[in-house]
């Protein structure tokens, strides 16, 4: 009987210390959900809400946060030492960040290299209508152009526009209050 | 077996309790506690909801249908008063409270209050943090949130961590009565205001507040409930009666009711009795209701079992196997073990007290002992120890090594001196077929606590009549700190001498008789104890951070 009990007990602790929950909960992933709503109630109006397409071999979800400020993720390859962050924001500051090939349709891309050697670090930007999406990562150089590379594949932009219709349709949550002002045009700040 | 058939007189028949009633200190679960399960209860099929579309669309409706009404009453004074009032939600506000709760609880060593907090402090968040990633729910939608607001919905943490500290803190720290309903007014309605205008803000759905409140208030609460209850573990800043049960109202008169029928006996008198001297169970003294006959009784409760079980674990593991260590696994199985010794005991014509059987105040919870009463005894240095006791505290040693027994308890509070001659009490301990070692360990005990009243030289030449010197020596070299009852160690601290090098010098010279014993369960038991430790740590490490209190 007692082996049984200390058993249970023993178990039970070992569930919440490896979390029950899975590896991959609380992982925003690019499917209309209220994962995916909170995140676009952090910064309204913002035109894009970043999310995890599907993550590469190796990759792994690490945490997420979300407030009334914004919302931020980590993922990290098991190749790279340090994780990557993504955060969206309503505003950001590009600076001298080159622009590259937009990631989407309305989107303006940039990319700044903080350290190219020995490590190779910097950000990001995805900057839309009423919203900016900042990656920051830190690779150690060799594989960093691949996991350059297999981030931009794992993290995709979901219109805001399709995620209210699916929410709507979905659940029957109205995204956007109605009494909202109306969004902003631009928020980079130069 | 009644005290009067015993003694040979008759008397009226007890009753027997026929099946159905209930024991004369029933534990039911009270209508509050109910209530509070229920509430619990509830949140489970929320959150099932809330797991699928359909439920999450009726809940969400519904809340946000509520969210409308309310946001009808905002005002810019109302809005302003309830983005003041949302800064008791702030984590700090818990943080406060709860690292408040505990410092009072380590100061004043409530410990079982305070292991079932630490519990509830890092449970609560566990289980909210749990649900809120599987739920992941949005914010109200469809209304203009006023209020700062940081991860999920649901549950409300907030809520939820407020009312968690405010709930540990009055259960474990304000004294039940008056004084706790007031504070019970007082933080219901702290609670409620905040639960009000995190609405009117609308940072939470009501469900949000609701499932907060399931998981903040009505879990510990139930927790608290069942784990310390108040009639074992009352919150009271008394000195002294920790260890003990309070004998007075409900439980007063269950023990009347309960030695009436089971031993026969009308007692008015229900007082402690020298509870300075047992930290094993709650001794009390009871008179009869014609004031002719005093009972000893020994009060034991499902407290008093843990406390031997973790006493004898944590033996087991800093001295390996010395003895059967092995714990009880039930308060009937311990008392009926000290019913049984003191049969024993007497059957060997060891002096102890006449037992006279157990009383059940609440099935598999509480049990009375019941015994004679030695009146006119002292104790063993409250009197003149002569040659004669000595003889006589020697004698009983010795009987008890012929018999095959030890009483593994043997210190000043336990040895009583009555009309020159000397009784043992408290045989909770004893053991039939002891180690030699044991034994050898009953005899140096007795033989320090009769030198506390005599010289060590008397002593020891009365004990070379009835031991041989050999006999003598392995007694005291097997004595050591672990083998010394505290109350018989602190008294030799007091004194000037050292005894036990005193007897050393007198017996002829023994090996020190090694203590330290290793086993498979010895190591078994201590990594898994390490095991736990280190488990409890990173789970404490892990929460506290979860919960917002590091």
């Amino acid at each position: 009987m007692r082996p049984v009990r200390w058993g249970a007990v023993a178990a039970a602790l070992a569930l919440a210390v490896s979390g029950c929950a899975g590896a991959d909960a609380g992982m925003p992933a690019c499917e209309p959900s209220q994962r995916l709503g909170i995140m676009a109630q952090s910064v309204p109006g913002a035109a894009y809400v970043p999310c995890v397409v599907s993550l590469p071999p190796g990759w792994s979800f690490r945490s997420f946060e979300v407030d009334d400020s914004g919302a931020r993720f980590a993922l990290r390859s098991d190749r790279a030492d340090r994780a990557v962050e993504v955060e969206l924001a309503a505003r950001c500051d590009v600076g001298s960040a080159t622009p590259v090939a937009p990631r989407d349709e309305g989107v303006r891309t940039y990319q700044r290299a903080v350290s190219v050697s020995p490590r190779y670090a910097g950000r990001l930007y995805d900057v839309f209508a009423d919203g900016c999406v900042t990656y920051t990562f830190d690779f150690a150089r060799g594989p960093h152009i691949a996991l350059l590379d297999e981030l931009q594949t794992a993290v995709g932009l979901y219109p805001r526009r399709l995620l209210r219709q699916q929410l709507q349709q979905d659940l029957g949550i109205t995204l956007d209050p109605r009494d909202r002002p109306p969004s902003r045009q631009t928020t980079i700040v130069p | 077996m009644t005290l009067d058939r015993a003694a040979g007189h008759p008397v009226p028949l007890t009753r027997r309790r026929p099946s159905g009633e209930p024991p004369p200190l029933p534990r039911p679960v009270s209508a509050g506690t109910r209530a509070f399960l229920v509430a619990c209860a509830l949140v489970v099929p929320l959150w099932l909801a809330l797991a699928t579309d359909l439920g999450t669309r009726a809940v969400t409706r519904t809340d946000l249908a509520v969210l409308d009404l309310v946001a009808r009453l905002r005002t810019d004074a109302l809005v302003d008063a309830a983005q003041g009032v949302a800064v008791l939600g702030s984590l700090w506000t818990f943080r406060a409270l709860a690292w408040a709760t505990l410092a009072v609880l380590v100061v004043t060593r409530r410990f079982q209050h305070l292991v079932v907090a630490l519990g509830a402090f890092l449970v609560v968040p566990l289980v909210d943090g749990i649900a809120s990633v599987w739920l992941g729910r949005m914010r109200p939608a469809d209304v203009t949130i006023l209020g700062e607001w940081s991860g999920y919905a649901h549950p409300s943490r907030p809520v939820a961590l407020v009312g968690l500290g405010l709930t540990v803190m009055l259960l474990t720290l304000v004294p039940a009565g008056r004084w706790r309903r007031r504070a019970v007014a007082a933080a219901t309605g702290a609670i409620a205001l905040l639960v009000a205008a995190r609405l009117l803000l609308a940072v939470d759905h009501p469900t949000d507040a609701a499932a907060g409140l399931a998981t903040g208030v009505a879990l510990p609460a139930v927790a608290f409930r069942l784990l310390t209850p108040e009639d074992v573990f009352p919150v009271a800043y008394r000195r002294g009666a920790r260890a003990h049960l309070d004998v007075g109202g409900r439980r007063g008169a269950a023990i009347r009711t309960a030695v009436a029928r089971q031993a026969g006996v009308r007692v008015t008198g229900v007082e402690p009795f020298h509870l300075g001297t047992s930290a094993g169970s709650t001794p009390l003294r009871l008179v009869s209701d014609d004031g002719e006959r005093v009972l000893f009784g020994k009060l034991y409760a499902s407290t008093h079992m843990w406390s031997d079980r973790w006493y004898k674990l944590a033996r087991t593991v800093r001295y390996g196997a010395l003895e059967d260590e092995r714990p009880f696994n039930a308060v009937r199985r311990l008392v009926q073990h000290e019913d049984h010794m003191l049969r024993v005991m007497r059957f060997a014509a060891v002096p102890t007290p006449e037992p006279y059987g157990i009383v059940e105040i609440t099935p598999e919870r509480e049990y009375l002992l019941l015994t004679e009463f030695l009146g006119g005894a002292v104790h063993i240095t409250e009197s003149e120890v002569t040659g004669a006791t000595i003889d006589d505290a020697l004698a009983v040693v010795r009987r008890m090594w012929d018999a095959g027994l030890a009483h593994r308890d043997i210190k000043p509070g336990n040895v009583l001196v009555r009309d020159g001659r000397v009784l043992l009490i408290d045989v909770a301990f004893a053991e039939l077929r002891p180690t030699p070692w044991r034994q050898a360990v009953d005899l140096a005990n007795m033989m320090l606590t009769l030198a506390l009243g005599a010289s060590p030289e008397q002593v020891y030449e009365r004990a070379l009549a009835m031991f041989s010197p050999a006999e003598i020596g392995e007694a005291f070299a097997a004595s050591r700190g672990v083998t010394i009852p505290s109350e018989l160690r602190s008294r030799l601290r007091e004194r000037d001498d050292d005894l036990i090098a005193r007897f050393c010098e007198l017996a002829p010279p023994t090996p020190p008789v090694a203590i330290q014993r290793w086993s498979v369960r010895r190591v078994a038991l201590t990594l898994a104890m390490l095991a736990g430790a280190a488990l409890a740590v990173a789970l404490v490490a892990i929460n506290l951070r979860l919960a917002g209190l590091a």
